[in-house]
């Protein structure tokens, strides 16, 4: 793995986390990013 | 300390425009009925420095509540009375173009005993319509401060924070209207009743109101009442329909007559051309004929500028990503790092982000359509068709929310009285086009669909626009239809709408809810859509195969194994691996359709060409025809428009529902009818 592979993997693993963690607050909020309106 | 005010109002009375004005915030309003559904929040700060809290809840007529939004309201204001968080007095906003109906829910106010402030909202109109008001005589004869507004320009605000700062608010009753003597004795027997049950005078009196007006099988399924009490009230009820005494309206009837003896002293009246002009436009646009004609005729209006004037910006914005991953090419090494920018997050976010015009073009329209009063119109002429399938007019409220997004469709159902009623207009609203799905049309039809004319005027890709919402409403009809037949049978209800007065939009609230909503798009473009765009392009260019070309590449990586393992379920529908990546990944969001075809048609081919040429003119190296025909591209849009495609609906209706089934029921629902409707437009359209 060259160093331009090991920049790409922390973006990516930064991506998914930020992915699972918008997946639990809308689960939990069930709020939406479509429009104005929250819980 | 902190001070507490409530506020109040009839639905469509401008109460959250009150609300806004005095808070500075920018909770959404519109000129129809039903707009608040929650308790909502926000401080100001009166002239002497004190911060105040304010609480808006949603609109009612009266406080004998009916519909969960209603209840609301009517339970903040009866359970003030014993609860420890007492707000200190209530705003009550009266439409001061229809002030008698306004004043009804005032006097249920008094009679609770609550300390009140009249806000004699939207004065500009009634003085159109002909009619002034002497504030100060309404005062006298109501017993409480009279302050009137123009919120929509903040007219009057600095007036009404200098009466809450100063009044003083009298403790005792100041209820003036009298019960019919009949009833009088009957009343306050109950009402002592109630009194020695631990309710104090004003709730015991309003208790006592409702409990003698109601049929009397409901007293069964009271709350709280018990065995001896429900056997006292029914023998009053047989007692008063012995005597044929209307009990429902006897109340109503005493309350109207106390409301037009402060009306004749206060309000005068004139007949003007304006409200003459009102109705004589109104025989056309809800005329069960011309009503449709208009109501189509502006819809396709509509999407004729969005696919005319509107691609002028879109453009604008597709020369700027070219112009931006040109750049960025040449200053990045190349690799790997090059193509995730390039490739993944300005192909994949690029995409979406050029349809940024038509979605702001698109609120800004139905703005025009909310703010002018003419979506009431076209819900009340939308009740003869929704009555066929068993729902009412009420139902297209929720309905016509949804076009934008069908999150607050399904909350706005909270008006709804009837349960059944209110989980049939959930279930069919996210059928409605919403704006996540205007990317993957405006994409589909731009790229596929020529743009000839029809008759020399309507363009055909905005007829095929008008089709897909048609489509999606149709569906809606059909499927509310066998609902109501199955699953939620029930009569269907009489509708009464209130059709606000016509009033030009309000540039500040047009230019407010294009703002907001370009600000929404571009954040989630910014966060979401980027994070999806970024696994994508990962997906999409791992694992490295040594020599392959692009195109090998991509079949060969995480994203393309993906793709071709749904192939054959898809295949059906015409759709290929490709497609399948797509359809996998927007389950999230409609939207994110558009960024993944855009992050792998980028991984294959790095020209400058925009997203809908690369689609049109890619070759299938199998078959050596054009991997995408016109006949693809409709049944692509086909299955958008019934496919349930989002996962915050489906979160929102659990929410809703409390409970799995019936978001469980929708998706499943939606994604067959997308699949088999798919399908047959596929096979019809390969025998043609």
């Amino acid at each position: 793995m060259d160093l331009q592979d090991l920049i790409v993997s922390i973006i990516v693993l930064m991506a998914l986390v930020y992915l699972i963690y918008s997946y639990r607050n809308k689960k939990n909020n069930s709020g939406c990013d479509n429009c104005d309106v929250k819980k | 300390m902190l001070r507490t005010f409530s506020i109040i109002g009839n639905p469509n009375s401008g109460k959250t425009t009150v609300f806004n004005a005095l808070t500075g915030l920018k909770q959404k309003v519109g000129n129809y009925p039903g707009v608040t559904v929650e308790k909502k929040e926000g401080k100001f700060i009166l002239p002497n420095g004190d911060v105040a809290n304010l609480v808006d809840l949603p609109g009612t007529y009266s406080l004998t509540a009916f519909s969960p939004d209603e209840k609301i309201a009517t339970d903040v204001l009866l359970n003030h009375i014993n609860s420890s968080s007492k707000f200190e007095a209530i705003l009550c906003v009266v439409d001061a173009s229809n002030i008698e109906r306004n004043l009804f829910l005032l006097s249920q106010i008094i009679d609770l005993n609550i300390p009140c402030v009249v806000v004699l909202n939207m004065v500009d109109v009634a003085l159109k319509s002909g009619i002034t008001i002497d504030e100060d005589k309404l005062s006298k004869q109501l017993g409480v401060p009279v302050v009137k507004t123009i919120a929509q320009s903040k007219l009057g605000i600095d007036k009404l924070k200098e009466t809450l700062q100063n009044h003083i608010f009298p403790s005792k009753n100041l209820r003036k209207w009298k019960i019919d003597s009949v009833l009088q004795k009957e009343h306050s027997e109950i009402s002592q009743i109630l009194q020695k049950n631990n309710l104090d005078e004003s709730s015991a009196f309003h208790e006592a109101t409702q409990l003698l007006s109601m049929p009397t099988e409901e007293l069964l399924i009271h709350p709280w009442l018990t065995v001896d009490l429900i056997k006292i009230i029914r023998k009053k009820h047989e007692k008063l329909d012995f005597l044929e005494i209307d009990r429902g309206s006897a109340f109503i009837n005493s309350r109207y007559d106390w409301i037009k003896l402060v009306c004749d002293i206060s309000v005068k009246k004139k007949f003007t051309e304006i409200k003459n002009l009102s109705d004589k436009v109104d025989r056309i646009l809800t005329h069960k004929f011309f009503g449709f004609i208009f109501f189509f005729g502006i819809m396709t209006f509509m999407f004729q500028i969005m696919f005319s004037w509107v691609t002028i910006p879109m453009n604008w914005i597709n020369l700027f990503f070219n112009f931006l991953g040109t750049e960025i090419s040449k200053i990045l090494p190349s690799g790997q790092i090059e193509s995730l920018v390039v490739d993944g997050i300005i192909g994949g976010v690029g995409a979406v982000i050029s349809f940024l015009p038509q979605i702001v073009f698109l609120f800004l329209f139905l703005g025009i359509l909310e703010d002018s009063g003419y979506m009431a119109r076209a819900a009340f002429i939308m009740d003869k068709v929704m009555s066929k399938v068993g729902l009412h007019g009420k139902s297209f409220i929720p309905l016509l929310s949804s076009f934008a997004c069908a999150i607050p469709g399904i909350m706005a159902t909270r008006t709804i009285e009837n349960e059944k009623d209110r989980i049939t207009t959930m279930m069919i609203a996210p059928l409605m086009s919403c704006s996540a799905r205007i990317p993957v049309y405006t994409l589909m039809i731009g790229a596929f669909i020529p743009n000839n004319s029809i008759f020399g005027i309507i363009s055909l890709p905005a007829l095929i626009l008008v089709s897909l919402y048609m489509l999606g409403l149709l569906a809606a009809l059909v499927f509310g239809f066998i609902f109501k037949k199955t699953l939620l049978k029930g009569a269907t209800p009489l509708f009464l709408i209130e059709l606000p007065q016509y009033k030009m939009p309000s540039l500040r609230t047009l230019f407010q809810i294009m703002w907001e909503r370009s600000i929404i798009f571009l954040k989630r473009a910014g966060t979401f859509i980027l994070a999806v765009s970024i696994v994508l392009w990962f997906l999409a260019s791992y694992p490295k195969i040594e020599n392959a070309n692009p195109s090998e590449q991509l079949e060969k990586s995480f994203a393309g194994k993906i793709g071709k393992f749904i192939e054959p379920s898809i295949a059906p529908l015409g759709f290929d691996w490709k497609i399948g990546i797509g359809l996998v990944t927007s389950i999230l969001q409609r939207e994110v359709f558009v960024s993944t075809m855009g992050t792998i048609y980028n991984i294959e081919d790095d020209s400058n060409s925009s997203l809908g040429e690369k689609m049109r003119t890619e070759i299938n190296q199998q078959t050596g025809k054009p991997s995408f025909s016109i006949l693809t591209a409709i049944c692509l849009l086909v299955y958008y428009v019934l496919a349930m495609q989002c996962l915050s609906t489906i979160a929102v209706m659990k929410r809703e529902t409390n409970g799995w089934k019936w978001p469980a029921i929708q998706f499943s629902y939606m994604t067959l009818l997308a699949y088999f409707v798919t399908f047959l437009v596929y096979r019809i359209g390969v025998l043609i």
